[in-house]
């Protein structure tokens, strides 16, 4: 079982791509992403 | 999905079934049997992939050639059926599909599913597309989320999480492939 659901574990976990490309993505992006996934824990919880 | 993906699953599954019948007490036998092996569609092979029930499976769109392909755009064959029209997801948004397609164990033992990779993205002068497919907190595996394990007759249902910066350039899109292996534990 996974701690916690972040846009980091995904890519992470996908051994695919460099951390370095990862940061291009938005703050902003970045922040709704991981309330969506927030909420998706709350609901599966 | 790549056919070599479901057939590599399916010799997993065979080489299991030889390691049983080298348990018997015979020296040596040999007797002639039918064989036969056919491939199936995604949705009834032994690792069945295919569209999840419920309205969003119909972005699993697997009816050109029996095929998983989860397809977000205006050519999903499934518009005018399940989907009643658009042609991409929204630009500056966040938008969660639950249950878009399913994974179930149709075959005899329970098996570690990987899926690789859960997270794709393009990224252009500061603008990014993302998409992550969300697997069931039940079914993942060591904490892994790239790693299943379903028992027989188990189906684990993906969502989807897609999303677009403020100015990404409207047509650019993501095209690219998902491995599914299966692992008989």
């Amino acid at each position: 079982m996974t701690d916690e659901l972040s846009i980091e574990a995904f890519f992470g976990a996908s051994e695919r791509y460099d951390p370095a490309d990862v940061s291009e993505i938005p703050d902003d992006v970045r922040e709704d992403i991981n309330a969506t996934l927030q909420t998706i824990e709350s609901i599966d919880d | 999905m790549k056919r070599r993906t479901v057939l590599s699953a399916f010799g997993a599954l065979a080489a299991g079934g030889a390691v049983t019948m080298g348990t018997g007490a015979f020296t040596a036998t040999s007797a002639d049997r039918q064989f036969s092996v056919s491939v199936a569609d995604d949705s009834t092979a032994f690792l069945g992939l295919g569209p999840a029930p419920g309205p969003n499976g119909a972005y699993a769109d697997g009816s050109d050639d029996g095929e998983l392909e989860l397809d977000f755009t205006e050519d999903n064959e499934n518009v005018g059926t399940g989907i009643a029209g658009g042609s991409g997801i929204n630009s500056n948004a966040t938008t969660h599909f639950k249950d878009v397609f399913e994974i179930q164990n149709q075959g005899t033992q329970t098996v570690r599913v990987t899926v690789t990779p859960v997270g794709f993205f393009e990224a252009d002068n500061g603008n990014a597309l993302l998409v992550l497919l969300i697997p069931p907190r039940w079914a993942i595996d060591k904490g892994n989320l790239t790693e299943l394990k379903l028992d027989v007759g188990e189906s684990a249902r993906f969502g989807v999480i897609a999303a677009s910066s403020r100015d990404f350039p409207p047509g650019l899109a993501i095209n690219d492939e998902l491995t599914i292996t299966a692992e008989a534990l």
